[in-house]
């Protein structure tokens, strides 16, 4: 093990770090968005767009994230008509093509995982609540969304750190994350394991800061003890 | 069901299958068999048919040698970022087709060259630049990651903007996406673009880059350092096949002019 | 686009790809099972009543869920033959180049990955099994090991499968990181292929059509499993 090195890297390696939290908090926050609109699809009266929203999360939950951000990138970039797009400004850009690979993946899990949390509410609180007179959309407010949202929090969370990891994929499209950075480093001094272990101890701790985030969220939105 | 699990993890177990050691504790010695890595992703010299075969010029020198020098000579496909770590923790015995350079020679040994290239960009043909540090300010330089053009465009075009691809036909989609300005990599190798449909409108671009300190003296093998043994029989290889002929052939194959330099 | 570029032909690379499906499912396969059990190992030691192999527990399944999976793997393809001649010569002597092949280096890499989030599926498995049964089972002179065998774990299997089926999913779509060990599977066939042909988009969506039957397949089948393993059990009231 050479230390010296690996100490020598810490700061090139740390300058990564912006770009993989940007890359998973910009993913994360455009997931969240898109899989409130494939729930409300998928829980729509009109079969074919709850059809829809079903063949979407398919596809994105059953496919590598690898390929999805190859295809995006290398795939769509094939063709005259997208570089003539108006989209070809986003899609021309690595970051853009991953943070898109990234948000279109999470949000097949998250809209999910919402669904889970909506599924678990029990009906006895909601016939409560309307039987108090409330109107739907404030039942919808301050007791199925709340409810809901505790109930689906930890498997939020774990999205959420699974997201982190993810981002060291943007390193195949050239982006010069944390892993990119590492792989930079490796390809002048070939000192692999000491890289990759400092690169891998860097994700842990960025990893371990959003559990006891997502841990915090949990404990405020439970309601204190009986 | 306990008879099933108890089987599962049978199966798991003997799925770890490592195989046999091989000996080579004298380095003076020739091992028993040559393992040779190679990238498999940069035709004309060595590239993968649809059958999955690796092919090129590269193959076709080794295998030469090989069969001239009575070795028992197999392919390893290796990426070309962790081709010198690879070697290092001893996937495979050789490298072929690696630029000889100084900053290699820290880590590995290399064998004579056997072929020669000056790097150069390639662009479009409508488009120049003035191809000095300052000229290039803003343009989008792609090359090759861990392949010594890299070094030289970190060291050089500061005012640039650079990007390291895994293999250099990424860069050229790259290229003809538009998202980058130039590739930047050997000349020979860069012809095998130019020349194919894709290659229509783009050229070579610029001077020869050819700074001994950066692009070295030519393309070799590379070897563990102090393993004598191998190194010596590719370079025996190497000159025979100079000497009688048989280089020209397989050179012939390729392209209309010695790729093998002064 | 060029679609003959599929065919099984010569110039087609449509063998390639299916061998590579061959090899992205003998790995999956190989993994989970080597998953299953590390796991069944580290949610044994994470309930374990000594401190120290809980902490192992932990340490486990911590680690390896949070780094990126691509960097668990290039450690274990650049390390694990390293770390074999390291305890070689320290135990045997022995000083030459052992090598690794590149699909063990997967099994090992992959394992480990669905082994961490294995532990936890089987854990919540373990401990829905109702204590009476053991104490039960206890009553009758079982020994500890044979409760464990023959009562705990087969019923906690039952529990664990709609959880293992999700990390059977995620191993299967892990191995497309192989890849960047060379390995020929799917994403690697496809990459070689878009690289030389460059028809980007036409493999990457064969790939991703290949994922999608092998997802799809083995999710049916482990929703077969599970009706088999709850026989006699549906007429329970959920």
């Amino acid at each position: 093990m050479n230390f010296e090195l690996m100490w020598e890297s810490v700061p090139a390696l740390l300058g990564g770090v912006p770009l993989t939290l940007q890359l998973a908090l910009l993913s994360v926050a455009l997931g969240f968005v898109l899989a409130l609109f494939i729930l409300a699809a998928r829980l729509s009266r009109f079969a074919w767009l709850a059809a829809l929203a079903k063949a979407y999360v398919f596809v994105f939950r059953g496919t590598p994230l690898l390929v999805q951000i190859f295809f995006i990138y290398y795939g769509l970039s094939q063709f005259d008509d997208v570089r003539a797009s108006i989209l070809w400004p986003l899609l021309r850009d690595p970051f853009w093509c991953s943070t898109l690979a990234l948000a279109l993946n999470t949000a097949a899990y998250a809209s999910e995982i919402m669904r889970g949390g909506l599924l678990a509410v029990p009906p006895g609180a909601i016939e409560a609540a309307k039987a108090l007179g409330l109107s739907r959309l404030k039942v919808l407010w301050t007791v199925t969304m709340p409810i809901a949202a505790r109930q689906a929090i930890p498997a939020y969370g774990n999205e959420l750190i699974l997201m982190v990891k993810a981002t060291s994929l943007a390193s195949t499209v050239t982006l010069l994350e944390v892993t990119g950075i590492a792989k930079q480093i490796i390809s002048r001094s070939y000192a692999v394991f000491e890289i990759f272990i400092l690169a891998g101890a860097i994700y842990l701790l960025l990893n371990l800061a959003a559990t006891m985030l997502v841990a915090l969220a949990e404990r405020r939105m439970t309601l204190p003890a009986r | 069901m306990i008879n099933r699990f108890a089987t599962w993890m049978m199966l798991a177990a003997t799925a770890m299958t490592v195989s046999s050691p091989m000996a080579l504790a004298d380095t003076a010695k020739v091992p028993e068999q040559v393992r040779i890595g190679i990238e498999g992703a940069y035709p004309p010299f060595n590239y993968r048919d649809a059958a999955g075969n690796v092919i090129g010029f590269d193959v076709d020198v080794m295998n030469a040698i090989c069969a001239r020098k009575k070795l028992n000579c197999t392919f390893v496909l290796q990426d070309w970022d962790g081709i010198i770590p690879g070697l290092l923790v001893g996937k495979y015995d050789v490298i072929i087709g690696i630029g000889i350079t100084e900053e290699r020679k820290k880590k590995v040994d290399f064998t004579d060259k056997y072929w020669a290239t000056a790097s150069r960009f390639v662009g479009r043909a409508d488009k120049n630049w003035d191809y000095t540090a300052e000229g290039l300010k803003g343009a989008v330089i792609g090359f090759q990651s861990g392949a010594y053009q890299e070094t030289y465009a970190k060291d050089k075009f500061t005012q640039s903007e650079l990007k390291g691809y895994q293999t250099l036909e990424q860069a050229y989609l790259d290229l003809a996406a538009g998202r980058i300005d130039l590739v930047f990599a050997a000349a020979i190798a860069e012809l095998n673009f130019l020349n194919s449909p894709d290659g229509k409108g783009y050229e070579h671009k610029g001077p020869d880059f050819d700074d001994p300190a950066y692009f070295g003296v030519g393309v070799g093998m590379a070897i563990r350092q102090g393993e004598t043994g191998v190194r010596d029989v590719i370079n025996e290889g190497i000159r025979e096949i100079r000497a009688d002929g048989e280089y020209k052939m397989i050179n012939d194959k390729y392209f209309p002019f010695d790729v093998y330099g002064k | 686009m060029n679609l003959s570029l599929l065919s099984f032909g010569p110039e087609g690379w449509g063998g390639v790809l299916l061998t590579g499906a061959v090899m992205t499912l003998a790995v999956s396969v190989s993994a989970f099972l080597l998953g299953i059990v590390l796991g069944t190992a580290a949610a044994l030691a994470k309930l374990s009543r000594h401190r120290f192999l809980r902490g192992v527990g932990i340490t486990y399944t911590t680690v390896v869920r949070g780094i990126p999976e691509l960097l668990v793997i290039y450690l274990f393809f650049f390390g694990t033959s390293s770390l074999i001649m390291a305890i070689v010569k320290a135990v045997f002597g022995y000083a030459g180049y052992i090598e690794v092949d590149a699909f063990a280096v997967a099994v090992l890499a992959l394992g480990l990955i669905s082994g961490a989030y294995s532990t936890e599926v089987i854990r919540g498995g373990i401990a829905s099994v109702s204590k009476g049964q053991m104490e039960a089972a206890a009553a009758l002179g079982l020994r500890r090991w044979m409760i464990w065998l023959r009562i705990l774990l087969p019923q906690a299997m039952r529990y664990a499968l709609p959880g293992l089926a999700n990390v059977w999913q995620l191993t299967l779509k892990d191995t497309a990181l192989i890849s960047v060990t060379g390995l020929a599977e799917i994403m690697r066939t496809a990459f070689v292929a878009a690289g030389a042909t460059r028809e980007p988009f036409l493999f990457y969506a064969a790939a991703a059509l290949l994922y999608l039957l092998l997802t799809w397949g083995s999710s049916r089948f482990f929703g077969k499993a599970e009706t088999v393993a709850n026989r006699g059990f549906a007429a329970r009231a959920k």
